[in-house]
């Protein structure tokens, strides 16, 4: 039987995985990807407990995934225009590379 | 809903029609007359400041009211007020900056004004996806603000690195929310502290708990709290001046705003874990914000730690409460002095940012090329000493008000320590302020002179300054609001809801 922790768990996963991809990740386009990943390990948190939940509060649960994947979709157009400008300006999209601000 | 609760909503929408009106102006406006976009924007938001102003005596007015996901009260007024002033500012500072380079201007004021919604939204959220996506709002143009000179690498590069502590921050934070939903059942932010307070158990569920981290560390991140502030003096160096002084100013007031709002109107049953954990965190985010800031030679660095260090006094309102009590007189006291201590560094950051906006464009960003600024121009000179003297916390500046009523908050509070720390961290802060202003009287160097700054600057340093002055000598105006506006905040929960 599947329980609600299993879900829980599988978000805290998919969470740390984007996390540690973030961490260690080097390229500006994979960087963007794990932070997606812990966009979407928050949505499965959302759409498990609206559906645990049903009866009372639940909508806000299942409403919440689709704000949180136009916001991602917005925050995604950016990051990588942002990352392209960089790449015109030093023909590289490593996020290592980008260290002429240094104290 | 009907057409007459529409008016709980004027301030963003009147702040959204002119963001949107400028695109319209920016589309129309032929090039080389684009700075007439900055003026003309900058004239409707004083007279928003106004009209708000009047709306908030109209008795008319419901003063407290709320739909589900958004409140508007005295507390939200108070801050709209401030983003407005800012977003004033920062409109002026800009109009001269992007003189040279006329790309994209008229988009560049309404992004500004973009960022003010976002924060409009983010003081007046009740719940918790409002929370998110008026955050979202917030942060997404200031990105793009900040690589802004898209052909400078520099710009681009700060541009990158806001972005991507941004993202994890939105990521973290929404990772919160997911647990606190996880664990109360509930987004609204009213229903879910009643909930605290109701059921004392569920303030030790740690799905709680773990959320509830999660998202301060969200909070914490976007204003450059230790340990996450490293990404402030990089962003700031790199970012366009004028923006930097937004990017300092308005996200950081909304945040506490945000920050005030939730742990007054509840999280009493919590309140052991972060009246211990605030202190320490205000400690150490003074302490390192100064010592780092003593070894800065630019000067966007330097007011990037210097803003690092404010952060941290503001943090020690937020401890200065009395735990053990409910003695409501302190209760207040600290809340007070936060919003007391928003106005105070508003108005000497951006005195402080605004002459660096002028300098850097003349190409000034080093402390050691201010060398004979006071003879040079005898006017910013002393501007700059006064901004920074009211950064200090040096009397009768409002620096020194607003740090007074901090730190007798903290001593009422019984955290000498924390509040000896403060005088300390303001004393080491006086070196590094007093080392740009000797730099700029003392030390003598030929050179071209600089051209006096155009009109526009000398509005937006006349009133920042003259700001720093008034509240600093009188400042009675300032804390008599903000005890009329925390008053009502503090009784759980709002009792004007409309349906």
């Amino acid at each position: 039987m599947i329980g609600i922790f299993h879900y829980l768990a599988l978000s805290a996963v998919l969470f740390c995985i984007g996390l540690y991809g973030v961490l260690t990740r080097r390229n500006g386009i994979a960087v963007l990807m794990s932070i997606e990943l812990m966009f979407n390990a928050a949505n499965i948190n959302f759409v498990a407990f609206s559906y645990y939940f049903k009866g009372i509060h639940f909508i806000s649960g299942e409403v919440f995934p689709l704000f949180v994947i136009a916001v991602a979709a917005s925050e995604a157009a950016v990051g990588l225009a942002i990352i392209l400008s960089l790449y015109r300006n030093k023909k590289t999209v490593n996020v290592d590379e980008a260290n002429q601000l240094r104290g | 809903m009907k057409g007459s609760h529409l008016i709980i909503f004027i301030p963003e929408i009147a702040v959204l029609s002119l963001a949107l009106l400028l695109l319209i102006f920016d589309w129309v406006t032929p090039k080389g007359k684009k700075v007439w976009i900055g003026y003309f924007s900058a004239v409707m938001i004083l007279v928003f400041m106004g009209g708000f102003l009047c709306l908030a005596k109209n008795r008319f007015f419901p003063y407290a009211a709320s739909f589900h996901g958004f409140v508007f009260d005295a507390f939200a007024l108070y801050f709209k007020e401030l983003f407005l002033l800012v977003v004033f500012l920062a409109t002026l500072f800009s109009v001269n900056f992007f003189k040279q380079d006329d790309e994209g201007q008229g988009e560049y004021y309404a992004l500004l004004l973009f960022v003010t919604l976002g924060c409009f939204l983010l003081v007046s959220s009740a719940d918790l996806l409002m929370l998110f996506l008026s955050f979202e709002m917030m942060s997404i143009p200031l990105y793009v603000m900040c690589a802004y000179r898209k052909k400078d690498s520099k710009s681009s590069e700060s541009g990158l690195k806001y972005f991507l502590i941004g993202a994890i921050t939105s990521a973290l934070l929404l990772y919160g929310i997911s647990l606190v939903y996880a664990a109360t059942g509930t987004t609204n932010l009213h229903a879910f502290i009643e909930g605290l307070v109701s059921a004392n158990k569920l303030a030790y569920n740690p799905i709680l708990l773990l959320g509830l981290i999660l998202m301060l560390c969200a909070f914490c991140f976007k204003i450059a709290a230790v340990p996450f502030h490293m990404w402030a003096p990089d962003v700031y160096e790199g970012a366009p001046a004028p923006v930097v002084a937004f990017l300092a100013v308005s996200p950081k007031i909304a945040v506490i705003g945000l920050m005030t709002r939730l742990f007054l109107a509840g999280m009493q049953p919590l309140q052991p874990f972060w009246v211990f954990l605030f202190a320490v965190l205000a400690a150490f985010t003074m302490t390192v914000g100064n010592l780092t800031a003593l070894f800065q030679q630019n000067l966007k660095r330097l007011l990037a730690y210097s803003g690092i260090a404010q952060i941290g006094y503001i943090l020690v309102g937020f401890a200065s409460i009395q735990p053990f009590f409910k003695n409501m007189p302190t209760l207040q006291l600290g809340y007070q002095a936060i919003l007391f201590y928003l106005a105070a560094y508003l108005f000497s950051d951006l005195a402080a940012f605004g002459i660096v906006t002028y300098l850097s464009a003349h190409g000034i960003e080093d402390v050691k090329s201010l060398k004979g600024l006071a003879e040079k121009n005898p006017m910013i000179a002393f501007l700059f000493l006064i901004s920074l003297l009211s950064l200090a916390g040096v009397p009768p500046l409002v620096g020194f008000v607003g740090k007074f009523y901090l730190f007798l908050a903290a001593v009422s509070s019984r955290l000498y320590w924390l509040a000896l720390l403060g005088v300390v961290n303001s004393v080491i802060s006086l070196f590094y302020y007093l080392r740009v202003a000797r730099t700029m009287y003392f030390e003598k160097e030929e050179g071209v002179s600089i051209p006096y700054p155009s009109f526009s600057m000398q509005v937006a340093l006349l009133v920042a300054v003259l700001g720093i002055l008034i509240i600093g000598i009188y400042p009675f105006m300032i804390t008599h609001f903000s005890l009329q506006v925390l008053t009502p905040l503090s009784n759980v929960p709002i009792s004007h809801v409309m349906k």
